[in-house]
């Protein structure tokens, strides 16, 4: 995941909007991102050699509706909801996508709500909703 | 269940990482040029490794069982995680809950201010 974020297309409120679906992609999270992930936490549990941590979710909720574009400058994260529904094994394909599921513009101000879903074969694993304010 | 909590400090090459990790390299977290004329008057660190913090203390306190059911509701990001501060992750069992429910918050250590706050609540039936 070292996308050269600058390369990537804007991803405007009108282009969310228009978008409206992203995804799904398949997603794999590796223990070597799992330990790297505990280094810069400093959360080492020994679950994680079995599962991924919790946490991820924090970063493929983003990473659903953020794969191909690039947040404008200026972008605030809100507010954030994360369920988990069973675990995701460390290694294994999950499948993540997302959703607009509100797109607020009153006053010059732009909030967007997306809805991000990990699931392996066997249905969900884990659901994140995000509200964002958006710059333009 | 009793609270617990865990601490962190956070640094730039830390929210360096986590952007490369992430994904996520918006400059007002790893450029300092463009932070400093933003509201925040320099670098902040991302949202979601509050999220992640916070999600790790409930798997800490609450064991596998967290990850069949266990939910981070309504968090809000209400002051900014920046570099050189240190920080407390405290989850504390909502009196009125019967035990399935924490109000999970990122506190600075310095002064007490909440940069990050939700709940955590358990599925009764999991």
């Amino acid at each position: 995941m070292t996308t050269a974020d600058h390369e990537l297309p804007e991803l405007t409120f009108a282009l969310a909007r228009e978008i409206g679906t992203f995804g799904p992609f398949p997603y794999t999270i590796a223990a070597e991102q799992v330990a790297e992930y505990e280094r810069l936490t400093g959360d080492a549990n020994e679950l994680h050699d079995r599962f991924v941590p919790p946490g991820f979710a924090a970063i493929f909720g983003r990473l659903g509706y953020l794969r191909r574009h690039r947040m404008p400058p200026g972008g605030v994260l809100l507010a954030q909801d994360i369920q988990w529904h069973r675990p995701a094994s460390v290694g294994d394909e999950l499948t993540v996508g997302s959703r607009v599921v509100s797109a607020v513009e009153a006053e010059g101000r732009r909030k967007l709500v997306f809805e991000t879903t990990a699931a392996d074969p066997d249905g969900p694993v884990c659901t994140v909703v995000l509200t964002c304010g958006w710059p333009k | 269940m009793t609270g617990t909590s865990v601490g962190f400090t956070m640094s730039q090459p830390t929210i360096d990482g986590w952007a490369v990790l992430s994904g996520d390299h918006n400059p007002l977290h790893v450029s300092p040029e463009f932070a400093r004329e933003t509201q925040f008057g320099g670098t902040i660190a991302h949202g979601h490794f509050s999220l992640a913090v916070m999600e790790g203390l409930m798997l800490r306190l609450v064991g596998e069982r967290w990850l069949h059911g266990g939910a981070l509701r309504d968090v809000r990001f209400l002051s900014p995680v920046r570099p050189g501060g240190a920080f407390d992750v405290v989850a504390e069992p909502d009196a009125g809950s019967a035990g399935c429910e924490w109000l999970v918050e990122v506190r600075a250590r310095a002064d007490g201010t909440v940069a990050a706050r939700g709940r955590a609540v358990l599925a009764e039936d999991t």
